[in-house]
């Protein structure tokens, strides 16, 4: 690791939608994120592994395995349980996974929710504004 | 001398030609004379004992009334059976007078007997007319005694003479006050009535009696006879058979579902307060005077004469008084005797004008909030186009500020292809809008599926996906949409084909089933493709969304197809797990379906 040099922060997107996914990383990459995409569940599971990430945006609605699935096994990873996860929503309220609703996906008391919640459009403000709290990233 | 002589001469003469037998027997049994007419019938007398001569026995008969004339001196006169000469028996009334020497001794006991057969056959045959007569025959006096009773009064109410007849007939200890006897003793004229008595069990017998004058004395009745008929059962049974009329009348006044029957000829003989409520002919008009052709609905009357089974007509309609016609739900059928004679036709109705216009309410609501939540879907579509297009712009600015002609071009893409999302859409939604108001018509709902079948039977060959169908055979048609029920089935088919490709299934399958069960048309599509997720099945319906990627659908087919079986009265179900595959159903209830219009709303 190279002293003087900050190091880029890594996010992962699982979005099984390719507008989606371009779309976020070129606004991460434009505020100095290094981006990894997964567009399924398992793929994104795999990269997780691999790239070690440090935040996940996560889609809800995929194919095969949903993004619950996925938040699920993520949380009961050993070694990937602590990494912040932003939901990316692009079903409406009903699927923003704010409490209740996201105990009643996910009984298990011992898995917390996720850091965020963004909803399609994306605000892409308030998203860079979440990223810079969440990952300590604004002096860069 | 000579008058002596004809005395005795006379004398014998008499003894041996009156019409009596005479006989007299001596102390040791033995008959010592006898006359002419004797002989005749007993025959030979000579050196016999009476009991050979009379009864041919070789000992004293027991009760010897000859032995006991011997002992008490005492004239007798009594009746007895005594066989003849040839052996035959009958009935001999017979005199016994005991004969006293000088000094009072009884050496002989004179006989004279009289041959009473036929009298007592006479009487014996009365008796037994009077026995086996099948009615209570009592003769009466006035003071209510029972001087005579034939076999039944005996055996239905036991002991009988030396009883007063109330107390042989009712057990009770005082003359009835409507005694039928009592008036016709005091009016001397014939008294029928009705009376209730107990049998010797104390069981209730109901007879019918006549009490008639039976002898007299000077101008007074002295005895009366009661012929009584035992009426027990058809008593019981009338009442038993007026309490069922009675139970009828109270159910078919209390019903609430009309009742309409007519016999035989076909006359309307039930026609309950129910019924005329909702048909409103007044009940002057219809029974006795309407035929059941001219009451009974068309299809019930088709039905009925086709076969001989019960009806049961989901859907129906009546005509009323003014002609309107009442939807109503009916069963009826042919009442026949156990020989098979039809001896009339009934039907029960219910009048479903109420349940009509709750469905149709129902309907109405159901389709309000499928336009909501279409509404509510359309937005979250556009924010989704929104999102692409600002993304793509997005893209574009940066790939120009980053001089990156790959990225300007990967933006300029994403904005094309959203705008291209934004026409389909919107072709599909004018689409989904417009068709609001369905073309009903009566077809075969078998039909449509076929057509399906052979839409996609290239496509699924072509993805390797086999296709297989359960039809069932020889529906009948039914009111829908054709175009509507086709985009239905072919949303669910091209639904089950992208669940197939979108899966690692080895043998994908798609089993696309029709059958009709109690007036439900079910529409089935199964396959083993990928199958969804708890929270994908969550909003299937729900929103405009879509699984299928980029570029690939609005999420607008499942939206449609449930608007369309909504509209068809209909709901669409399924199950689905995942890796397993996905059930979709589609039912529609013959009974909720759309009325056909007669013509073509053509504008």
């Amino acid at each position: 690791m190279c002293y003087g040099l900050q190091v880029m922060k890594k996010i992962l997107i699982i979005d099984d939608e390719l507008d989606v996914v371009l779309y976020l990383k070129t606004v991460l990459e434009d505020h100095n994120y290094e981006t990894r995409a997964a567009y399924d569940a398992d793929s994104g599971m795999k990269a997780a592994l691999e790239y070690m990430p440090d935040l996940i945006f996560l889609d809800i609605v995929m194919p095969k395995k949903s993004g619950i699935s996925f938040y699920k096994e993520l949380k009961e990873h050993r070694c990937l349980r602590d990494i912040p996860v932003a939901v990316i929503s692009g079903v409406g309220n009903a699927y923003g996974l704010r409490g209740s609703t996201f105990r009643n996906l996910i009984p298990d008391s011992n898995i917390t929710a996720p850091q965020g919640f963004f909803e399609k459009p994306l605000d892409i403000d308030a998203l860079i504004k979440f990223l810079d709290g969440v990952l300590d990233h604004s002096k860069l | 001398m000579k008058e002596k002589s004809i005395h005795r001469d006379a004398a014998f003469d008499i003894y041996n030609e009156v019409p009596v037998k005479i006989f007299i027997i001596d102390r040791d049994y033995r008959v010592v004379s006898a006359n002419a007419k004797f002989q005749k019938t007993f025959g030979a007398w000579r050196g016999k004992k009476c009991f050979q001569v009379f009864r041919q026995i070789e000992d004293v008969c027991s009760k010897c009334k000859v032995a006991e004339t011997f002992a008490d001196g005492k004239e007798r006169n009594f009746v007895m059976s005594l066989k003849d000469r040839k052996g035959d028996p009958g009935y001999y009334r017979i005199f016994l007078t005991p004969h006293r020497d000088a000094v009072e001794k009884i050496t002989h006991v004179m006989g004279m007997s009289v041959d009473i057969t036929e009298r007592e056959r006479d009487i014996e045959q009365h008796k037994s007319i009077l026995d086996n007569v099948p009615c209570f025959i009592t003769v009466i006096d006035k003071d209510f005694k029972i001087l005579t009773a034939n076999k039944l009064v005996r055996e239905t109410f036991g002991k009988d003479l030396d009883m007063y007849c109330f107390e042989s007939y009712k057990k009770r200890s005082e003359v009835c006050e409507d005694c039928p006897a009592r008036l016709a003793f005091q009016g001397g004229q014939t008294h029928n009535s009705l009376q209730e008595g107990y049998d010797k069990e104390g069981k209730k017998v109901v007879y019918m009696v006549t009490a008639s004058p039976h002898t007299m004395k000077g101008d007074k009745v002295d005895s009366v006879i009661e012929m009584a008929l035992d009426i027990t059962k058809t008593f019981f049974l009338e009442k038993e058979l007026g309490e069922v009329r009675d139970f009828q009348d109270v159910v078919l006044h209390n019903a609430t579902d009309g009742i309409i029957a007519s016999n035989a000829d076909d006359t309307i003989t039930i026609y309950n307060p129910a019924a005329k409520k909702i048909l409103k002919y007044p009940f002057e008009t219809v029974i006795g005077k309407k035929r059941g052709k001219e009451m009974y609905p068309r299809d019930f009357i088709e039905s009925i004469n086709k076969g001989s089974r019960p009806v049961i007509l989901q859907e129906s309609k009546i005509r009323d008084y003014k002609g309107k016609e009442i939807p109503i739900i009916l069963s009826g059928t042919r009442l026949k005797k156990r020989n098979g004679k039809i001896v009339g036709t009934v039907i029960f109705f219910h009048d479903l004008s109420d349940i009509k216009r709750l469905e149709k309410e129902v309907l109405d609501a159901e389709r309000l909030a499928a336009v909501g939540q279409t509404v509510a879907g359309l937005s979250h579509g556009i924010k989704n186009i929104l999102m692409g297009l600002e993304g793509g712009v997005y893209v574009v600015n940066s790939g120009i500020k980053r001089d990156d002609n790959a990225l300007v071009h990967q933006g300029w893409n994403m904005i094309q292809n959203n705008i291209e999302k934004i026409s389909s859409f919107t072709k599909e939604f004018l689409g989904f809008a417009r068709g609001s108001t369905p073309k009903v018509e009566m077809i075969d709902p078998c039909a449509i599926a076929k057509d399906i079948v052979n839409l996609y039977r290239d496509a699924t060959r072509q993805s390797g996906i086999h296709f297989k169908t359960k039809f069932q055979e020889k529906v009948e048609e039914a009111a829908m949409d054709p175009k509507g029920i086709h985009t239905c089935l072919a949303n669910l088919i091209s639904n089950a084909i992208d669940a197939c490709l979108m899966s690692d299934t080895k043998n994908p399958e798609i089993v696309f089933s029709f059958f009709e069960k109690k007036g439900i048309i079910c529409y089935e599509i199964k396959d083993n493709g990928c199958g969804m997720d708890y929270d994908i099945k969550k909003k299937i319906f729900t929103n405009f969304f879509t699984t299928k990627g980029s570029g690939q659908g609005t999420g607008l087919g499942l939206l449609t197809t449930r608007k369309i079986v909504q509209e068809h009265g209909g709901k669409i179900s399924f199950t689905s797990s995942p890796g397993v595959g996905s059930v979709f159903r589609v039912e529609l209830s013959r009974r909720r379906l759309p009325v056909p219009k007669e013509e073509d709303e053509q504008p």
